[in-house]
């Protein structure tokens, strides 16, 4: 009897225990702790994404933990103290996953909102609208990113902003220099001029500031260590040495652009004299190299300073770089011997490093030895790129390059098995053991080898299979269209090319893809 | 046969010696388990089991404002990352690390009397309520709170010695420092496991049962270290993962850190409590009061502290 209730009693203790336990765990309701919580679960999944690119499953769910949290906190983010920076982060981390992926057109608008939201954030908001603009930039979108880059430019670049903004990333101080990239690509002579006197003026202005600066951080350097003092004036954080040089480079851009050849030289000079270091001059060597030779159209004089490089500073990094530029010079001027010389001295004294000049330089070998007639030695050197560096570019190239030889040859033969060996490298290429941006080229070239021989029909299938296969890289989801153009036009089977067409628009229903599809499948329904 | 014409060697001696403590230590935690078939003798540790949940709960569901800063206190800094995630559920061990530091000191104590005092009565079919138990128990809490106190004290100084002497040295010195620290800590745990039984079933003062505990422990060294150390082995698993718990929880996932804290309550509350049963029983068998199923007649008393 007495066990019995000794029994229920603890029974009792231990269930009364639970409850509670059961009872306190349902906290009361948290916003910025649950948000924080999911903050925390999206991260993870993201951070367990090696390759965004590869998407599916789980790029698909770490997106949408992000999303949630944005949709259900977004409204409260003003009301509840600390709510609004996770808010933002995670709109911040959602665009920066989705550019990490590819997904090019949703990561800039999701870097927008980011802006718009990110109102008491300067870091995020500058970062948000930066972003955006380098992506309409890469988008091909120059209006897009000019508007963009201009509205981060009156926003975060005026003379009473630009120290801060610099002291949050320095890159944002290109951004003049970009708008005026974009203008020249645009051949809109005019406004580049103007942005570049714009970016001339801005670093001018900084390289005063931090030079006025300089003297009076050193005086205060404790002052440094109090984090509002810095933060009152964030340039003053970093080392006034080195932002200075940074914007003396930025100038000597400036002047590259504007095509102020003179310019850039007194430029480069004058650094040379502040920069004695064996970090800067050989940088500094490589730059004025370039400015004799592709601004000043001084030949001689480049190769004199390249020569002075290699001699002076063999071991830096610079040095096979140097070789490197003195070989093309070389080549350039028809000079086999000397290019072939700087070539191999770039392969025998520096393999041990994991340059890319090496590689570089053995491909520009091979062309030196194709370009002599020695087409055995040249086929020796172009096999040895693609063996020795299979997933570098020259290595995608290397067999293509040696089967189109033979077939401008004639040798019919040898350029069918030469394809052959070529398409084969890229299929090894494209297997899961290489990272997903290696293997995405590889496909290319596949693509390429396949269009070589005009194997239409293979390339077509190839081309609807990449989707599947790289289900997170938005890029091949166009395919659809480049395969059905195949059909109609290469191989003359518009029907085929209807079909594909049609899946193209089920699949991808209330896209651009899929509005683009269906106007092609009503011009060749018209045709027909 | 002339016992001279027995070919017993030192090496075979030392054997049996051994084999004899090892049965010995065997059969203390076997009777330990088997009493558990009385719920109420494992019912004080089950309860104290209970009261951490509860405390653990009372950590999880208080992280803002005045819990906060009382939680801030035992380690130091601020409220504010209490209110935080993941913090909240990382601070948690050593938040209740401390706490429960205490509480073991001064709360324990009593839990581990009144077990003592129901092995007893079980073992020599005694009539005792689990109320009984308890008031016999707060009785010799002064002495019960030193000898907590003083052990305490000891294993903390060996365990910190081991640490700070490991992070002084490289390499494998390292690891030896540690465990000779741990080491240290079971000895001193073996020198005082008997303390208490004293105090509760001897009804002695406090000086008296430490030393009469260490001479017990003296007289039985293997017997009583194996009665330590056995249950400690059940421990190991859950202070390793401890030790890597935060790289875990923040690869896996937070509330890990929840799952550890119980798993290591439930077997330090086994442990606990065959070490407690364990060294009672011996107790019983070497100081004259035999459990009454073993063929003792009787000699104990159902509430304890009378005996001079």
């Amino acid at each position: 009897m007495k066990t019995a209730r000794s029994a229920a009693l603890v029974l009792l203790v231990c269930g009364a225990a639970t409850l509670l336990s059961a009872g306190c765990s349902r906290r009361e309701s948290n916003p910025r702790y649950e948000a924080e919580k999911a903050l925390f679960n999206a991260r993870k999944q993201a951070g367990g994404l090696t390759f965004p690119v590869l998407g599916g499953e789980f790029l698909e769910r770490a997106l949408a933990e992000y999303r949630t949290i944005i949709e259900k906190h977004g409204g409260e983010a003003g009301r509840v103290e600390g709510l609004e920076m996770i808010v933002v982060s995670s709109q911040m981390e959602l665009a920066e996953l989705e550019f990490r992926a590819e997904m090019y057109e949703e990561a800039r608008a999701d870097f927008l909102a980011a802006y718009e939201m990110a109102t008491n954030i300067p870091a995020a908001r500058a970062n948000a609208l930066w972003s955006a603009a380098y992506i309409s930039w890469l988008l091909g979108d120059r209006g897009g990113a000019s508007d963009l880059f201009s509205r981060f430019s009156a926003e975060f670049l005026g003379p009473d902003r630009a120290a801060a903004t610099a002291a949050m990333n320095r890159r944002y101080l290109l951004t003049p220099v970009r708008l005026a990239e974009i203008a020249l690509e645009a051949e809109d002579e005019r406004e580049a001029s103007r942005r570049l006197g714009e970016a001339e003026r801005l670093y001018r202005r900084l390289i005063d500031d931090a030079g006025a600066a300089a003297p009076a951080a050193s005086d205060s350097a404790p002052a440094a260590s109090d984090p509002a003092s810095a933060a009152s004036d964030p340039a003053r954080l970093e080392a006034p040495d080195d932002l200075l040089k940074e914007l003396r480079y930025n100038l000597v851009t400036v002047h590259l652009l504007g095509g102020r050849w003179s310019e850039a030289r007194a430029a480069v000079a004058e650094m040379k004299e502040l920069y004695r270091g064996e970090a800067d001059i050989p940088g500094l060597l490589i730059l004025e190299a370039r400015i004799e030779n592709d601004g000043l159209g001084n030949r001689r004089r480049a190769l004199e300073i390249l020569d002075s490089l290699t001699e002076a500073y063999p071991d830096s990094r610079q040095a096979p770089t140097a070789l490197l530029s003195a070989g093309n010079l070389h080549l350039a001027a028809g000079d086999f011997d000397r290019a072939a010389e700087a070539y191999r001295k770039i392969i025998g004294d520096y393999a041990q490093h994991p340059y890319p000049e090496i590689v570089e330089a053995t491909w520009q070998l091979a062309r030196v030895e194709e370009a002599r007639g020695k087409w055995l030695d040249a086929s020796l050197l172009f096999k040895s790129v693609y063996t020795d560096f299979p997933a570098t570019i020259q290595g995608m190239e290397a067999p293509l390059h040696i089967a189109l030889y033979y077939r401008e040859t004639g040798e019919t033969e040898a350029a069918r098995a030469a394809f052959d060996r070529a398409i084969a490298h890229y299929e090894r290429l494209a297997s899961r053991q290489y990272s997903e941006s290696i293997r995405i080229v590889a496909e290319e070239y596949y693509l390429r080898a396949l269009a070589e021989q005009k194997r239409w029909e293979e390339a077509a299938e190839r081309l609807l299979a990449l989707p599947e296969r790289y289900p997170g890289y938005a890029k091949y989801r166009g395919n659809c269209l480049m395969a059905a153009s195949i059909y109609e036009h290469e191989l003359g089977d518009a029907a085929r090319a209807l079909v594909i067409l049609r899946q193209c628009v089920s699949r991808n229903h209330g896209t651009d893809l899929a509005e683009e599809a269906q106007r092609q499948i009503e011009r060749i329904e018209a045709g027909q | 046969m002339p016992q001279d014409l027995i070919h017993t060697d030192a090496k075979t001696e030392k054997r049996r010696g051994l084999a004899r403590n090892v049965s010995a230590a065997v059969e203390a935690l076997q009777t330990s388990l088997a009493l558990l078939a009385q719920v109420r003798v494992g019912s004080p540790y089950l309860m104290y089991f209970a009261f951490q949940i509860i405390l653990m709960s009372a950590y999880l569901a208080a992280n803002t404002g005045a819990a906060a800063s009382l939680w801030a206190l035992l380690i130091g800094g601020d409220g504010d990352a209490f209110g935080r995630y993941p913090e909240h559920l990382l601070l948690m061990q050593p938040v209740l690390n401390r706490l429960e530091m205490l509480l073991d000191i001064f709360v324990r104590v009593v839990f581990h009397a009144a077990t003592i005092v129901l092995v007893q009565a079980a073992l020599q079919d005694q009539a005792l309520s689990l109320r009984g138990a308890f008031v016999a128990a707060t009785r010799r809490y002064p002495a019960l709170l030193l000898i907590s106190i003083v052990s305490s004290a000891a294993v903390f100084a060996a365990v910190s010695a081991g640490r700070i002497v490991s992070l002084a040295v490289p390499g494998a010195a390292r690891h030896i420092a540690s465990l000779g620290g741990i080491a240290a800590a079971l000895v001193i745990q073996a020198l005082f496991v008997y303390a208490a039984p004293y105090v509760v079933i001897g009804g002695r003062s406090f000086v008296r049962s430490v030393t009469g505990g260490m001479a017990l422990s003296r007289r039985l060294p293997a017997l009583t270290m194996l009665i330590v150390a056995v249950p400690f082995i059940l421990v190991i698993p859950t202070t390793f993962l401890g030790l890597k718990a935060e790289l875990i929880a923040l690869q896996l996932a937070p509330e890990f850190m929840i799952h550890l804290h119980v798993a290591s309550k439930v077997m330090e509350l086994i442990s606990l409590y065959l070490i407690t049963a364990g060294a009672t029983v011996i107790f019983l068998k070497r100081s004259g009061r035999p459990p009454a199923h073993q063929g003792a007649a009787g000699g104990g008393r159902a509430v304890p502290g009378s005996q001079t």
